[in-house]
């Protein structure tokens, strides 16, 4: 019966490495490798994922608060705004808003006092007592 | 199994088991250097026989330690040690032939030298023809096969080992490196009949 060759087997010589490298390779690799220079570079690739993350957290957020203020439009409240919303809106807004034009162009007299006093619901003896 | 290990100026022969002793008793440094003294050859020859050239070899060889030393807080003692570093030195391989491919692929740069043209050029190659045959051979085989044939074939480890390694099932491995050789054989067998 024939022997099959098997040329992996046969050849010993296939196991060895043929590669080489430069003389002292192993000795100089060895002394470089233990000194502190690897801690170093192991500081640096532990820092820098993190550093990374934090990165991309900043420009996240930054990105995500640019984007935010672009896609909600800027609202100015029309006079039905202030109308509906009334309750929530301090009276001297009312006010101001009713007599704003006059109030910007005139000096404010004692008449307009009593008249804005009357019109946020003080009495009139307490506006008396104020005489 | 015992290495020698130079550690403070001293030349001293420590195992695995004084290795992982060291490392325990907070002498980290040392344990380090231990680890750098026993396997910076073995993990060479595993690395050139994936990356064929030696100045490739040589920059992922430092990563490797430096992912060693960095690991090492997370080292087990249940697992042992060889096994535990070959594998950081295998990943940290598949890795960077993963990324070199991509990177060829996305710069769509077609003139990168494959492996079986840098063995050709290769001036740290010293073997005969059918040595250079074989290692490209290895290199036209399939990414877990070629793992597989190279730690069987050339470091003679058994499989339990490969599979500690590797992750990968006994029996896959088997399968895989029955296939792997078959391969091999036949692609030597085709240079010979030439």
């Amino acid at each position: 019966m024939k022997k099959e060759n098997d040329i992996l087997k046969d050849c010993p010589q296939l196991k060895q490495m043929p590669f080489t490298v430069p003389e002292g390779y192993f000795e100089t690799f060895k002394a470089e490798a233990s000194k502190p220079m690897v801690r170093k570079l192991d500081f640096r690739t532990r820092i820098a994922p993190y550093a990374a993350m934090a990165a991309v957290f900043v420009f996240m957020v930054t990105a995500g608060t640019h984007l935010l203020e672009k896609s909600v439009p800027e609202y100015e409240m029309t006079e039905e705004d202030y109308v509906m919303f009334s309750d929530n809106i301090l009276t001297t807004i009312a006010y101001e808003m009713e007599y704003g034009a006059q109030l910007a162009e005139a000096e404010i007299s004692d008449e307009d006092i009593i008249n804005y006093l009357i019109y946020t619901g003080v009495s009139a003896e307490q506006i008396e007592l104020l005489k | 199994m015992f290495n020698p290990c130079p550690y403070k100026g001293v030349l001293k022969y420590v195992t695995d088991n004084e290795i992982i002793r060291l490392y325990c008793d907070g002498r980290q440094e040392e344990a380090f250097n231990g680890i750098v003294n026993a396997y910076t050859e073995r993990l060479y020859w595993h690395v050139r026989r994936f990356l064929c050239s030696h100045e490739d070899t040589n920059d992922l060889l430092q990563d490797i330690f430096i992912k060693i030393w960095a690991a090492l807080p997370t080292f087990r003692g249940d697992a042992r040690l060889y096994t535990w570093l070959y594998r950081i030195a295998t990943n940290e391989v598949l890795n960077h032939l993963r990324k070199r491919k991509f990177k060829a692929l996305v710069s769509l740069d077609f003139t990168s030298p494959t492996l079986e043209k840098i063995i050709d050029d290769d001036a740290h190659f010293n073997g005969n023809e059918l040595q250079r045959e074989l290692h490209k051979a290895i290199q036209r085989l399939p990414e877990k096969q070629r793992v597989v044939f190279s730690l069987r074939y050339f470091d003679e480890m058994k499989y339990e080992d490969i599979s500690d390694i590797t992750g990968t099932s006994v029996g896959a491995l088997k399968a895989s490196y029955h296939h792997a050789y078959n391969k091999v054989k036949e692609d030597m067998q085709k240079v010979i009949d030439i």
